[in-house]
């Protein structure tokens, strides 16, 4: 029961979803932004937004999403700086909520 | 002799719009002149209709169907992204013929935009065409001129 718990919290924690604010959803700007700052890291890192997945590497893919405005993603990243990759690429996203 | 032979393979590209070519770094949004996109050129229009370059895949289009994305039968992504800050637009001026998964030929019409609502709206219709994935081309050569429908204007080296 305690595992379980356990488990549970840290894949709340793991997985935040973030709302879009920007008027103008995941286009161009904020999508390339994403693409370099995941240089940084060598986590995977992806987005997901109901049943569909990105790699956030590629800003095709992240265009491909088509996330618009009022939509609600997660990032999800796995490797070694899993946790401070989705942290910095979650901020990146809601700070492009005025763009 | 062997040298040309086993030459790099080059795909050729046709403009996928009317106008004139310039260098990306032309584009007045740094987003695209800094190339963090991508590389490419970029296209001023003097018309308001996209043609497929490429033969390939849809990738995408957006939502506000000013940008697309197209897979080439070679594997290269094409990012057409129809004017500066047009994202801004919601769609509006943009008539889109293409759903992502459509097979193109080079030629067929992808996208109508009505030049004069961008003017209107004091959005510029310069058009940057970005290769997405430098691994998955070597090079590119790119003719700087006016271009009309179906003429060449890149040969990418695979």
């Amino acid at each position: 029961m305690t595992q379980y718990v356990q488990l549970h919290y840290k894949k709340e924690v793991k997985m935040k979803t973030i709302k879009i604010l920007s008027e103008n959803g995941l286009h161009a700007r904020p999508a390339s932004l994403i693409v370099n700052a995941c240089l940084e890291f060598e986590s995977e890192i992806f987005l997901v937004k109901g049943d569909t997945k990105a790699n956030a590497r590629s800003i095709m893919n992240l265009m491909a999403m088509g996330i618009v405005h009022g939509d609600e993603i997660v990032v999800e990243a796995d490797g070694a700086d899993a946790v401070v990759a989705e942290e910095k690429i979650a901020s990146i996203i809601e700070g492009a909520a005025h763009d | 002799m062997f040298k040309k032979l086993f030459k790099n393979k080059a795909v050729q590209m046709n403009t996928p719009i009317v106008g004139k070519v310039i260098q990306l770094e032309e584009v007045p949004d740094q987003v695209f002149s800094g190339k963090m996109v991508g590389d490419g050129f970029a296209i001023v229009p003097t018309e308001g209709k996209v043609y497929a370059p490429i033969e390939g895949e849809v990738i995408q289009i957006f939502p506000t169907k000013h940008a697309l994305g197209i897979k080439s039968t070679e594997g290269i992504e094409v990012l057409i992204h129809f004017g500066i800050d047009t994202v801004e637009l919601k769609g509006e001026g943009f008539t889109s013929y293409i759903a992502a998964g459509d097979h193109v030929k080079i030629g067929d019409l992808l996208l109508e935009v009505d030049l004069e609502i961008l003017e209107a709206r004091g959005k510029s219709a310069i058009t940057p065409i970005i290769f997405t994935d430098k691994k998955q081309y070597k090079s590119f050569d790119v003719s700087y001129k006016d271009v009309l429908k179906n003429d060449s204007v890149c040969s990418i080296t695979l």
